[in-house]
């Protein structure tokens, strides 16, 4: 026999209170008054103290209800195994668990799969639930309270991925496990892992020892060879000469074949070829194992793939990785369809690598990355990135109303679009009054209409600009070509961020394709490369209706990341190469061995004592009724309960409470649950980690009451939060991983709802939460409390050199308005103060500074607001950023004209350039003399005045350096297509197309 | 007529309730009262004075003496009975029990009462209140006043003291007041010395149930006493020692209560609420001269 609940055994120490109640019993006798007596007792000696009360029948009863409670509490089970009602599986899908214990065998994670099904098929499905927790890079819950055939179906699709699952991880999934229990069910927990992640589970699950677990693990101890921090860096293109550096990582010391080979394939051929192998010098670890560092220099004379391969062993993920190599970029193909503007082509036109091609129509082919729409009709949408300029709209669309007044009323400063862009300088006449489109940002607008609105689509981005660039004198100013330039980063994120520094091009003539998946965006298929089988995106709750066209499913930015399941090297839709590996991770080691299996033990199930005790007691409380009723207590006869009894009310009142105890145990004997309560609706709260402490004060006081009956998840829209600090019962990564655990923990209450806490009530927010099956509560609580400031993240031009006046912009927000000071202090010193009016509400704003003598690489500022009547405490009203400052830059003229070019120098020198002169025949020769410069300027310069030498140094500085170059003059200098370029594998678009294909600058 | 037997009634319908102080003060009755007036019975002669009726001068005694006497004649009025009846909780104790025959008790005093051409009313008291009766003249209104007795309710805790203050403007100079109670918890002292301001006629009635008289009859050994008025509690041990103790503080209270009340004219009667009334009222009593 066992016990579920055997704390309440100690009730029955309540035996010895019956008995002392026994020994203290008198018996009871009315009597008209007490006066007599009080004589009486006062000439009595007193009694003797203790004296054993009388064997008696009421007394053999109450000691036996007693005892009978405290049974009947502890839940008594005859019988040792279980019967199961809800099993729960946590299953681990780190990297570890795709280790082959033999080579040919199959995976941990494969064999964790198979035991599963083998036990499911041992069970009557009919009888029990099956929740599937998934610890991956997220805990996920798979699958809640499944049954029968879906358990089967989820467990055919779930897969494992390279990452790396820590203790925390593991008790994120426990505390989810726990709270998938309802209240009256046998819940069992069985942990999925192999040896590291089985002694961690082992570990957390001690503490919990009132749960009925299991922890099976799966393979024994391994050694294994791990790559790590793989980098190939251009040294000499010219020379195909590559530096390939890397980290080779040992766990075991029966590893004999420890070397690093390497294979190429050109591009275009198919197979690949040895290309060697690289020496490994071991050295012991701190944390055991040993690391091999390795830098090579390689010779790859074309483009191509290299691999780097380690010797076959049981762990596959971490002994490859691939690396593209490029000839030259790609380029990015943008096609203008209208009449054009002059300005636009002229921007993209300077942009390094890309293809501008223009059409008065939109053409039936549409292989472009970008299609711009100037002030035309179009029967259907692109299926491609797109612009739309000047009311350029569908053919089936009404005309959009102009706007009388244009007068910005706001602008976004944090949008990606938005980087480095002053936009009090941009100056309209005219606009148009375009509706923001469903999961469209706002970037500027105009008395509430929105001038520039972006969002993501199925099929890519969408950028609309509600006027008209040629009208504008928007185009000359310096915010336009930055705009252009931020809209080609934000197509293709990943290009710009990761190209090897070395080369300094947005996108590189070898591209090393290291990616984060999470900066990909919606509709693009990952197709890998060298695996057997296609990988299709995990489905969202954000994936658009089957209905929907690609096009006007929108897709919310910090939603959309795409998660591979699988290492190895991918090719995008739009054809670009991706190489997606695990990063190094202790999952490598594998020499952990297996723990003790403990096989699953099923039966028909305890026999449960809890309703015959309560049976039991039922009579023996009846019969304790009747004897004390009937005899020393009386409360059952009629007389004493007469109105003319003068203790018809004590009787009464004794009668009342043993009539309630007997409907309580009548009750519990029926199925009611009184001692606990199980809950139907069930509450699942989501708070946003980013809410500002005026926020989380305001949020203590509003969840107290929820506290008691709900779950809390908390996200992190930060990716940077560090995990160590999550301290909420869950936490997810971000608001969709959230709402998929909420749903998980609603699985079983479908009356239930979920409250969302969030001040970030715009943009994607809305479309996270559609089509969840709980309804949800929107909770902001934003706001500041009367005469508080806030100042929101302030911002600069991404590149600044000294001497350059930059814009400090922003966003004020303030509840009340009102007078305020205004002070930036630089490096903790004063350095402008100002008053300040303030509105009610956001208030954007931007401040012109100059660091004329900026002696300094990095300046610390710090803008505050000060208005009476604030919070000293709070430090809303105040925001910083540290500035970068390039030295000044220094350019190189080379002239025959140095009269006319010292006005040139004095003018840039007005702007902070510094400018040293040189005649055609003094430039440089050599690279050094040239790598001292930010650029060139050729003024009036003929090409015969230069020598050869000196041209080609030019032209290699220029390709392989970056350096700029500025070429001044008329049609006699050296000009355009003087300079051999080099390296294009554009091709024009076909003839039947017949866009015109633009010039492309040098 | 249920609360007495018919041949009780019968028997009681020729008696009269024997008075010692007091005298009939209202209307018309059967008691020679102190007034004189036209009546049939010569009581006194006074001299005459101007006004007075001349068809009582009395020529006799003009001739005998010269002077003018007017002739005097007793008048018959009524008595006034009250009838103080204790409905606390305590006199429900006993079997049977104080309360019911005390309703019996009171039903035939107020029928001699009636009986004897007296007024009768009847005033139930408790804690601090008293509910009173009519005022039952002649015969024929005895049922009216059983029918009053029979439902009354005996409840809560009895202060006499109280009581007495609320009788008082009720009661008339030297009429008969009888209280009929178990006079447990009773401050009596301070009570009588307010009735004898209205010089009343005092019959104090002490009605005890024979569990009270005789305690071994509730229980022996270790009990828990609890007052049926208060409910508070008290554990004693009823063994032979202490049932003689008892009885001896029983003598000694009603002792005690008797001389209060003999000290004040007043007359102080026991009885035990299991006593046959026949032989209460016709014998013990007669002899004790309280009924004729």
């Amino acid at each position: 026999m066992s016990f579920a609940q055997p704390g309440w055994l100690l009730l029955s120490l309540l035996s010895f209170v019956v008995i002392l109640l026994h020994i203290r019993r008198r018996k009871v006798i009315n009597v008209s008054s007490l006066e007599l007596f009080k004589k009486l007792a006062l000439s009595q000696k007193p009694n003797r103290a203790w004296r054993w009360p009388k064997p008696s029948w009421l007394l053999f009863l109450q000691l036996l209800a007693v005892i009978l409670i405290s049974l009947a509490l502890a839940r008594p089970e005859l019988g040792t195994p279980f019967k199961l009602d809800h099993w729960l599986v946590i299953l681990d899908a780190s990297g570890s668990m795709l280790a082959k214990d033999g080579l040919e065998g199959p995976s941990r994670f494969d064999l964790a799969i198979s035991s599963l099904k083998e036990q499911l098929k041992s069970f009557d499905n009919s009888q029990q639930l099956f929740s599937l927790i998934r610890l991956g890079a997220e805990v996920e819950v798979l699958g809640a309270r499944l049954q029968d055939a879906q358990v089967m179906s989820l467990l055919g699709e779930v897969q494992a991925e390279a990452v790396q699952v820590g203790k925390s991880a593991w008790q994120e999934a426990l505390s989810l496990a726990k709270s998938l229990k309802s209240a009256d069910e046998f819940l069992h927990v069985t942990v999925l892992s192999d040896g590291a992640g089985a002694q961690v589970a082992s570990e957390l699950l001690a503490a919990w020892p009132e749960l009925s677990q299991q922890v099976l693990s799966f393979g024994g101890a391994l050694d294994n060879l791990g790559l790590a921090d793989v980098k190939l860096t251009a040294l000499n293109l010219a020379k195909h000469e590559w530096q390939l550096e890397g980290t080779v990582k040992a766990f075991g010391s029966s590893l004999k074949d420890k070397s690093l080979s390497l294979f190429f394939r050109p591009e275009g051929t198919q197979g690949f070829l040895a290309w060697g192998t690289l020496a490994l010098s071991f050295k012991p670890l701190a944390e055991g194992g040993e690391a091999a560092v390795f830098a090579s220099k390689l010779s790859l004379p074309a483009a191509g793939l290299l691999e780097l391969r380690l010797p076959e062993d049981g762990l596959a993920w971490d002994n490859q990785r691939f690396v593209e190599l490029k000839e030259a970029p790609k380029a990015l193909r943008v096609l203008e369809v209208g009449p054009g503007n002059e300005a636009l082509e002229r921007v993209f036109l300077a942009v390094e690598g890309l293809e501008l091609f223009k059409s008065p129509t939109l053409p039936p082919e549409q292989n472009y990355d970008l299609i711009i729409l100037d002030r035309v009709k179009v029967a259907q949408k692109p299926q491609t990135n797109t612009l739309w300029l000047g009311g350029a709209s569908l053919s089936t669309a009404s005309e959009p109303l102009s706007l009388d007044e244009v007068n910005l009323t706001a602008w976004q400063t944090q949008h990606p679009l938005s980087a480095g862009i002053d936009w009090s300088t941009l100056k309209l006449t005219k606009a148009l009054a375009i509706p923001l489109l469903a999961g469209a940002s706002s970037l500027v607008e105009a008395s509430g209409h929105p001038l520039i609105q972006a969002r993501s689509t199925g099929v890519g981005r969408e950028v609309i600009l509600a006027f008209d660039l040629s009208q504008s004198p928007w185009t000359e100013s310096l915010g336009f070509p930055i705009f252009m330039a931020n809209l080609l980063r934000w197509l293709s994120p990943w290009q710009d961020a990761l190209a090897p520094p070395a080369l300094g091009r947005s996108c590189g003539v070898a591209l090393v394709c290291d990616m984060r998946p999470q900066e990909l965006y919606g509709g693009l298929a990952l197709i890998p490369e060298l695996a057997e089988s296609s990988l299709a995106p995990l489905p969202s709750p954000f994936a658009p209706n089957a209905a929907t066209p690609a096009s006007e499913a929108w897709l919310p930015s910090a939603t959309s990341a795409f998660y591979p399941k699988a290492t190895g090297l991918y090719r995008l839709a739009n054809g670009e190469l991706l190489s997606i590996y695990a990063p190094a991770s202790p999952e490598s080691d594998l020499r952990q061995a297996a723990v003790a299996l403990k096989p699953i033990q099923l039966g028909d199930g305890a026999w449960p004592m809890f309703r015959y005790l309560l049976l039991g007691l039922l009579l023996v409380l009846l019969a304790e009724m009747w004897l004390a009723g009937r005899g020393a207590d009386r409360f059952l006869l009629r007389a004493s309960l007469d109105a003319k009894n003068p203790l018809a009310r004590r009787h009464w009142r004794v009668l009342i409470l043993r009539l309630l105890t007997l409907v309580c145990c009548l009750l519990a004997l029926l199925g009611f649950s009184l001692m606990q309560p199980q809950r139907k609706a069930k509450t699942v709260v989501i708070l946003d980690d980013a809410l500002d402490n005026e926020s989380q004060t305001r949020l203590g006081s509003l969840l107290t009451p929820l506290k008691p009956s709900s779950n809390f998840i908390r996200f992190y829209p930060l990716a940077d939060q560090p995990l160590e600090t999550r301290e909420a019962e869950f936490s997810a990564p971000n608001l969709s991983a959230a709402l998929k655990m909420a749903s998980g923990l609603l699985a079983d209450a479908p009356e239930s709802h979920i409250t969302l806490v969030t001040n970030d009530v715009k943009g994607d927010l809305w479309a996270g939460l559609r089509g969840l099956d709980h309804p949800i509560d929107l909770l902001p609580l934003g706001g500041l409390a009367q005469a508080e400031v806030m100042v929101g993240p302030l911002s600069v031009a991404s590149q600044l050199y000294q001497g350059d006046p930059f814009v400090l912009q922003g966003s004020f927000y303030s509840a009340q308005g009102g007078e305020a000071l205004l002070r930036v202090w630089r490096d903790g010193e004063l350095y402008h103060e100002e008053n300040l009016e303030l509105l009610r509400g956001y208030q954007p704003f931007q401040m012109s500074f100059r660091e004329t003598s900026a002696q300094k690489v990095f300046y610390e500022y710090e803008l505050i607001v000060s208005q009476d009547g604030q919070s000293l405490n709070n430090l809303n009203n105040r925001s910083g950023l540290v500035v970068a400052f390039k030295p000044k830059a220094r350019v190189l003229i080379i002239t025959q004209q140095p009269a006319w070019a010292s006005v040139l120098a004095e003018a840039l020198a007005l702007q902070g350039i510094e400018a040293d002169m040189v005649e055609p025949v003094d430039a440089p020769y050599g690279l050094k003399d040239l790598l001292g410069y930010d650029g060139v300027i050729l003024a009036n310069v003929p090409a015969i005045a230069l020598h050869s030498v000196q041209q080609e140094l030019l032209e290699r500085w220029v390709h392989d350096y970056g350096g700029g170059m500025l070429i001044l003059g008329e049609s006699i200098v050296l000009g355009r297509g003087a300079i051999i370029r080099r390296g294009s594998s554009a091709s024009p678009p076909s003839p039947a197309a017949s866009p015109k294909k633009l010039l492309k600058s040098p | 007529m249920s609360l007495l037997p018919p041949t009780l009634l019968q028997a009681l319908a020729r008696r009269k309730l024997l008075l010692r102080q007091a005298v009939a003060s209202g209307g018309v009755g059967e008691r020679r009262s102190k007034a004189k007036g036209a009546g049939i019975e010569f009581a006194e002669h006074r001299p005459y004075h101007l006004g007075d009726d001349i068809r009582y001068l009395d020529q006799h005694v003009y001739a005998r003496l010269g002077e003018y006497h007017v002739r005097q004649f007793s008048l018959y009025q009524q008595l006034q009975v009250t009838i103080l009846l204790d409905t606390s909780a305590s006199m429900t104790f006993g079997k049977p029990s104080k309360a019911e025959f005390t309703q019996k008790l009171a039903a035939a005093l107020g029928y001699v009462a009636l009986a004897g051409g007296d007024n009768v009313r009847i005033g139930a008291f408790a804690a601090d209140e008293i509910t009173w009766s009519a005022s039952y003249q002649g015969l024929k209104r005895a049922p009216e006043l059983f029918y009053w007795l029979e439902n009354l309710a005996f409840a809560k805790r009895s202060d006499f003291n109280k009581t007495v203050k609320l009788v008082m403007s009720k009661l008339k100079t030297q009429s008969l007041l009888i209280i009929i109670s178990d006079y447990l918890a009773f401050d009596l002292e301070t009570s009588l010395k307010l009735l004898k301001l209205k010089q009343q006629d005092l019959i104090a009635i002490q009605v005890l149930a024979p569990e009270e008289l005789r305690p071994e009859k509730l229980a022996a050994g270790e009990v828990r006493l609890i007052d049926s008025e208060t409910e508070a509690e008290l554990e004693v041990s009823l063994d032979s020692e202490a049932l003689r103790a008892y009885e001896a503080e029983l003598k000694a209270w009603q002792q005690g209560l008797k001389d209060l009340i003999q000290a004040q004219s007043g007359r102080f009667l026991t009885t035990v609420s299991d006593s046959p009334l026949e032989n209460l009222l016709l014998k013990q009593w007669r002899t004790a001269r309280v009924i004729s």
